[in-house]
């Protein structure tokens, strides 16, 4: 559950199955967005997955400060084998299913689904090739 | 038939001072350089936490938020970049946002957005505060915008698609920066053969393109705002030669930038033509000063 506060800088659009966050704004700003011919709006947050709401890999990582619950850390070697290959086996709960925040020590990767002992990755990873390259940090403290 | 490097910049030769040196600096490839999102991270966290990964990282004029990562071989294959933490740019192309300086709250214009670099580093500036128009006529260049955007967690902007010149006048602006479309001369490399690459086939009349857009902009700017004007381009009629007939035909002056970068002033004359003794305060990015691409930049307000 994200608290209320964390969600009132946005404006919410909707454009079929998607809900866009737009940072609120005043005055002047507010005039350029009424009154522009629009092709893409904010941050798409939210879609509608069958009878779910799916966050994005993008709204987690801006909200991930006030996310508690629903959390998966994973080790840079679990990171890097479900961004490579879509999904890996992840013990979990009963109750531990549904979408998740997935994180290495480190980093906030973005949205997975947890189901079955099974969490599958939901971050775009736009044609990237992962591999002994992608270089997840070993050491240090959390960046966000 | 390949045109040689050589060849191809001699035109130069009398412009852009320390030549031999330039022709030098063209040679193979430019270090990776890289800019941390602070919209998602803390900057010097991040470096410890890249570095702790075996990446080096070397300081650059342009602050703590720009790198150099030599060992960064495909940062787009990184996991850095994969979750928006860096955004590949290089360092010239960092400094019209920097010099225009948006700040939170501030309504601004990107005249020509694709594909994003800057109008992401202005949203970090404007800590997601504000309105960003991103403008970008042409649609096809529209994903690469929404993925940079998306992936960097840019929430405060919208994607427009008009022609720059012809944007409406409803509206007016406290920051515009008009990175026009350009020839990209500043791109151009010496490959191993001696051959010229890194640049396309110059689109016909630039500058008179390049003039409309930026009479547009000064006309979209509130009474206080600023515009920057840049290109990636050594060519003196796609940049003193436009900001000459901005200053011509509108109240606008060249201010200088104060900022401690490696650059040279632009120029007065070239091929017999004068220009406006102002846009000597206009800055000249050249290769073998930064380690980077060729860019132009002019800073300017109303009189």
């Amino acid at each position: 559950m994200v608290p209320a506060e964390a969600l009132e800088g946005f404006l919410v659009f909707q454009r079929g199955a998607t809900f866009y966050f737009l940072a609120r704004e005043s005055g002047e700003a507010s005039d350029v967005t009424r009154t522009l011919k629009v092709v893409s709006v904010g941050l798409p947050a939210i879609r509608v997955v069958g009878r779910q709401f799916k966050p994005t890999s993008s709204l987690l990582r801006i909200l991930s400060p006030w996310i508690k619950k629903n959390r998966v850390k994973l080790t840079q070697s679990q990171a890097l084998e479900l961004l490579s290959k879509g999904s890996i086996s992840f013990p979990a709960g009963e109750d531990e299913k549904g979408y998740v925040l997935v994180e290495t020590e480190h980093l906030v990767l973005g949205c997975g689904l947890l189901q079955k002992n099974v969490l599958r990755s939901q971050i775009p990873t736009s044609g990237a090739s992962l591999s002994e390259s992608a270089q997840v940090p070993a050491l240090g403290k959390t960046i966000s | 038939m390949k045109t040689l490097a050589t060849e191809f910049f001699k035109k130069y030769k009398d412009l852009i001072p320390d030549y031999e040196a330039f022709l030098d600096s063209i040679r193979g490839e430019i270090p990776t350089s890289i800019r941390f999102n602070t919209l998602l991270c803390d900057p010097f966290r991040l470096a410890e936490a890249m570095r702790s990964s075996g990446i080096e990282l070397h300081p650059t004029p342009l602050g703590p938020d720009f790198w150099i990562a030599p060992s960064l071989a495909k940062p787009g294959n990184s996991i850095f970049h994969l979750c928006g933490y860096i955004y590949c740019q290089n360092l010239s192309s960092g400094i019209p946002a920097i010099v225009l300086g948006p700040r939170p709250g501030e309504v601004v214009l990107d005249m020509c957005a694709a594909p994003g670099g800057k109008t992401t580093q202005m949203a970090a500036f404007m800590k997601n505060t504000g309105r960003i128009v991103a403008n970008e006529p042409s649609p096809a260049r529209h994903p690469g915008l929404v993925a940079n955007l998306r992936r960097l967690g840019v929430t405060n902007t919208i994607i427009t698609a008009y022609s720059g010149q012809d944007f409406p006048l409803r509206v007016r602006f406290e920051r515009i920066l008009v990175d026009a479309p350009c020839s990209g001369e500043g791109n151009g490399r010496m490959g191993p053969s001696g051959e010229l690459m890194g640049t396309s086939p110059r689109p016909k009349d630039l500058h008179g393109l390049q003039v409309r857009i930026l009479l547009r902009a000064f006309d979209l700017l509130e009474e206080e705002g600023t515009l920057v004007y840049s290109t990636c381009t050594y060519d003196p009629m796609e940049n003193e030669a436009v900001v000459d007939a901005l200053l011509k035909a509108r109240p606008a002056r060249v201010v200088p930038i104060q900022l401690d970068i490696p650059h040279d002033q632009g120029i007065e004359t070239w091929k017999g033509l004068s220009f406006s003794e102002e846009v000597c305060n206009a800055w000249r990015i050249y290769p073998h000063r930064l380690q980077s691409v060729g860019f132009f930049l002019a800073k300017i307000c109303r009189r």
